[in-house]
């Protein structure tokens, strides 16, 4: 044991640069201290991008590495802290910082019985079980963050904001006809599709198109299904582009590429559209404004022709 | 063919019996696509008008002859590798082709995407190969011996499964295709698949067919063997390396399918069939036939399913009953003397000495653990008055040594207690049963708190040892059978993780944390039981020191020595359960301190039963408490859970232990 330490010690290290290395794009930013405001800490991605909304609320989150990925660099506050990653938020790190309250998703009840020794938690999520669906859901989300974050007033103002921009929204699409699939490639034989209680299936909604995806779905609101699945269904594809994810990209080509996909009827008729992934898919009003934009935007292109059209 | 095998008994029956299903499925499938008549044209000359016919030439076609193709193939591969490892629990996973190939895909797509556009195949067969060149690397010196190649195996497997794990932890949503190829779909979309694997198999087959006669001498002891004039290296060399190409070439194609490549050997053979020849017929046969009637049910049952429930999952959940049901009924042999298990490394001269210096080791780590951290102005030293620190450290401190304790007291026992190296507490079952449980808790309940968890948690694992004890009851605890329906239960763990996985929602990362093996979740209250727990565990141990320094020498010696074995069995394996629920609630099932402290024991040299149990609780601890330190310390403010953090400590100790040896 003794004399193999020096050994181990050099392995390890080696092995935890390399995942460490593998796992982060930057170097954890730690806080400054002199706000009068204290932290708002948050494991869930809908939550801290409703807070982002907040003007100069300080906010102290995890896995920020995965958010910035999806959303680009610049889609986060310079102020915000990193603590870890989600199902592990550093505690010491927290304790040691002057923090407000704890904004947690339900599936981590496990860690609400740690974290409220150092401040209040509590549990928030736009995709929970709830009396409410769809945007009514999404609203009560943001009131609720705001409520928690001292910032109604300015909850308020997003949702109203937003209602009022999926109005316009609403209102130059209508023509409009068709059902949309809205569709994200897992691997070169799976695919995502979002029914009604997802993000983009509660913007469909709201702006009034038809979602071509009833079957089951889960919380989320999204079923994995495979490619063949999608000859059952009649509607007009749009394709979450996530070619800007270098880890995506392969497959997303490899599947456009393939036989079984240009033999699909919505393929053959030219009636799919890619759409650029700048929210994020469990998000919250911010992603579904941002997606509402992209989807209105693809639609309204020339060469979207709808299947009645033609 | 067929009359000659009627002839000679079950295992051509239970081959027929079990292929009834895939008849009536294949029929019903082709039915409910506009019948068998329109399935065979659509086969042979599709029309590019019809969807009905597009589907079933480019995917259900297909996919059916990947099912029988890989099955087959898989099993081929079991069998062969029970055959050369002379061990009944491996697989074709066991030298580390799945996690090899697993890891690379998860590198690859994380790293360097460009490769993914070479195709995935590749990657996956590199990943596969360079994995298993690791293993004959590390057991080559000594012959390729199946105990040190088993050995090797495990310990790849756990060092790439600890780092894929890692990966995923980090990078969940980025991965998440991956965990669908991980879970083993056999969708298709062409024939590509099939092209690729038939040619490889048939190849693979021929190779099998000229092996068979040298290989029925892997039967014979080493000894017996040799003086026939075979050179055993080459000949193992040989076997394996048929059986890891099989089964690369199929991981790669649609990914990991686990338990048909384990359980259709061990069915075909407990059934009845014994010599080499006819396993590998009616086991490759059998593979071909579970994998694809799996298939063909779960297409029945897609439509209404919420997610995506990949095959290879299912046919753990599918086959782990099928084996439960079988263990109780057949034979094996599972009384006679065991390999020489003991051959790993030499007597340490003082043992209390080399026990009070790993005790003193121990020590230096809880207080490096307790005093030495970062915070938000870099590395600093605490002073141990400083509580408001100390408070979340304690408890992690002390759970991370309890754990290890458990785990190591745990897996010492069965190791002895079985005399097989591959015996640790996650292969009883135990853990698995318990995880299960959790994980369905996790999935189903809308917000369970930590106590509900707990409690459910408790109850997965009390009814996995009832149902261990129910099945093995009236054969004694023999501990082959008791392993078996270890793997039986592991599989439906497998299962289980996999279709929760590959559903690819946000719960899927909590999972992952959970059954990582962190100490995080332990407050102060809770560690000091789990703590008080351990010693006390343990200390219930000793008493049966002189039994387990008996029983490795197989059944009758201990009889003939006046132990009750059914007695001795069971109590033994009551305190291995216990020990392992109260590991498995505090860090989750996958921490392999269970399996690597008591071999590294060994390879210190600590060989009589007092001395392993201690050794092995000492390594343990110690290797939990500098994990769990190095895990919060080395990236933070990001934590690797100690259980990923000591196999990866463990491990790579362990591999230097085997390349001396």
């Amino acid at each position: 044991m003794i004399y193999s330490l020096p050994i181990m010690l050099k392995q390890r290290v080696l092995l935890l640069v390399l995942i460490a290395a593998a796992s982060l794009s930057s170097s954890p930013v730690l806080g400054q201290k002199d706000r009068e405001e204290g932290y708002i800490v948050t494991l869930d991605f809908a939550i801290a991008e409703t807070l982002f909304e907040f003007s100069d609320l300080l906010v102290a989150m995890g896995g920020e590495n995965n958010y910035r990925s999806w959303l680009g660099e610049g889609s986060t506050p310079s102020s915000l802290v990193n603590i870890g990653i989600n199902p592990y938020p550093n505690k010491e790190l927290i304790f040691s910082m002057d923090v407000k309250g704890v904004l947690s998703p339900p599936q981590y009840t496990r860690l609400e019985e740690g974290l409220s020794k150092i401040a209040p938690v509590e549990q928030l999520s736009p995709y929970r079980e709830s009396s409410l669906m769809g945007w009514d859901r999404m609203v009560e989300f943001t009131k609720e963050v705001g409520l928690f974050a001292g910032r109604e007033q300015e909850a308020f103002q997003l949702i109203s904001q937003a209602d009022e921009h999926m109005s316009n929204l609403r209102e130059t699409i209508s023509a409009f006809p068709d059902p949309l699939l809205i569709i994200q490639f897992l691997d070169e034989r799976h695919v995502r599709v979002y029914g009604h209680n997802s993000l983009p299936g509660t913007v469909i909604d709201r702006i009034d198109l038809d979602n071509a995806w009833d079957g089951p779905t889960n919380r989320w609101g999204f079923s994995v299904i495979s490619i063949d699945d999608l000859f059952k269904i009649h509607a007009y594809f749009v394709v979450v582009d996530t070619s800007h994810l270098s880890s995506r990209r392969a497959v997303q080509e490899d599947v456009m590429k393939s036989e079984l996909w240009s033999l699909l009827p919505s393929v053959q008729t030219g009636n799919t559209t890619l759409l650029d992934a700048n929210f994020w898919v469990f998000g919250a009003i911010p992603s579904a404004m941002r997606f509402a934009e992209s989807l209105v935007e693809v639609l309204s292109a020339d060469d979207a022709r709808p299947l009645s059209r033609r | 063919m067929t009359g000659y095998a009627l002839r000679r008994g079950s295992p051509a029956m239970t081959c027929w019996l079990l292929s009834l299903p895939l008849v009536v499925l294949f029929w019903l499938g082709l039915q409910a696509q506009g019948g068998v008549a329109l399935g065979v044209k659509a086969l042979v000359s599709p029309s590019l008008e019809e969807v009905s016919e597009l589907l079933l030439h480019y995917t259900w076609w297909p996919r059916l002859t990947v099912a029988l193709l890989s099955g087959a193939g898989l099993a081929l591969a079991g069998v062969l590798m029970q055959q050369v490892l002379r061990n009944p629990l491996a697989a074709p996973t066991t030298l580390g082709v799945a996690s090899g190939a697993n890891l690379a895909l998860m590198a690859a797509t994380l790293l360097a995407p460009g490769l993914l556009t070479l195709g995935r195949e590749w990657v996956a067969l590199a990943g596969g190969g360079l994995a298993v060149g690791l293993v004959f690397a590390l057991a080559w010196r000594r012959g390729l011996a199946p105990i040190v190649v088993v050995l090797a195996g495990l310990v790849v497997n756990l060092y790439l499964g600890a780092l894929s794990t890692a990966l995923l932890l980090f990078n969940h949503e980025a991965l998440s295709g991956l965990l669908i190829w991980g879970a083993g779909s056999l969708a298709q979309n062409g024939w590509d698949g099939a092209a690729i694997l038939a040619p490889r198999l048939a190849i693979g087959a021929m190779a099998a067919w000229f092996l068979l006669r040298p290989m029925n001498v892997l039967e014979l002891d080493d000894a017996s063997a040799k003086s026939l004039g075979v050179s055993l290296k080459y000949l193992r060399f040989a076997g394996l390396a048929l059986a890891v190409f099989i089964t690369g070439s199929i991981v790669s194609v649609v990914g990991i399918i686990g338990f048909i490549g384990l359980a259709a050997p061990n069915i075909v053979r407990l059934a009845g069939a014994r010599r080499l020849g006819e396993r590998l017929v009616w086991g490759t046969l059998l593979g071909a036939v579970l994998l694809a009637s799996t298939d063909l049910l779960l297409q029945h049952f897609s439509g209404v399913l919420p997610t995506l429930i990949p095959t290879g999952a299912v046919t753990g959940a599918l086959g782990a009953p099928l084996l439960m049901w079988l263990i109780p009924r057949l034979r094996l042999q599972g009384d006679r003397a065991p390999q020489p298990a003991a051959a790993l490394g030499n007597r340490y001269p003082a043992p209390g000495h080399l026990l009070i210096r790993l005790a003193i080791g121990l020590l230096l780590a809880a207080a490096l653990g307790l005093l030495l951290g970062q915070g938000v102005n870099g590395w600093h030293w605490l002073s141990p008055d400083n509580w408001s620190l100390m408070q979340w450290r304690v408890p992690r401190v002390v759970a991370a040594a309890a754990s290890g304790l458990m785990l190591a007291v745990a897996g010492t026992l069965l190791q002895r207690l079985s005399a097989n190296p591959m015996a640790s507490p996650e292969v009883l079952g135990i853990s698995g049963g318990c995880a299960i449980a959790l994980i369905l808790g996790i999935f189903l309940l809308p917000a369970p708190t930590s106590g509900v968890l707990v409690g459910i948690g408790t109850l997965g694992a009390f009814v996995t040892l009832l149902i261990l004890v129910a099945l093995n009851r009236r054969s004694g605890f023999v501990p082959e059978r008791l392993l078996l329906t270890g793997v039986a239960v592991s599989a439906l763990f497998d299962a289980v993780r996999s279709v929760m996985l590959a559903g690819g929602d946000p719960r899927g990362q909590q999972v992952i944390a959970w059954l990582a093996g962190s100490t995080y979740y332990v407050d102060l209250t809770s560690a000091l039981v789990v703590g008080v727990l351990a010693a006390a565990l343990a200390l219930a141990t000793q008493p049966f020191t002189r039994w387990l320094d008996i029983l490795p020498l197989g059944a009758p010696t201990a009889r003939a020595l006046g132990i009750r074995l059914n007695g001795a069995r069971l109590v033994l394996l009551l305190l291995v359960a216990l020990l392992t629920a109260c590991a498995t609630l505090v860090v989750g099932p996958l921490s392999f301190v269970g399996l690597l402290a008591p071999h590294m024991a060994r390879l210190l040299g600590l060989s009589r039963a007092r001395h392993h149990l201690l050794g092995a609780a000492l390594v343990g601890m110690l290797l939990m408490v500098l994990a769990d330190w190095a895990g919060r310390q080395v990236i933070f403010p990001y934590e690797i859970p100690a259980g990923l953090v000591a196999s990866l400590i463990g491990g790579a100790y362990f591999m230097w232990g085997l390349r001396r040896l």
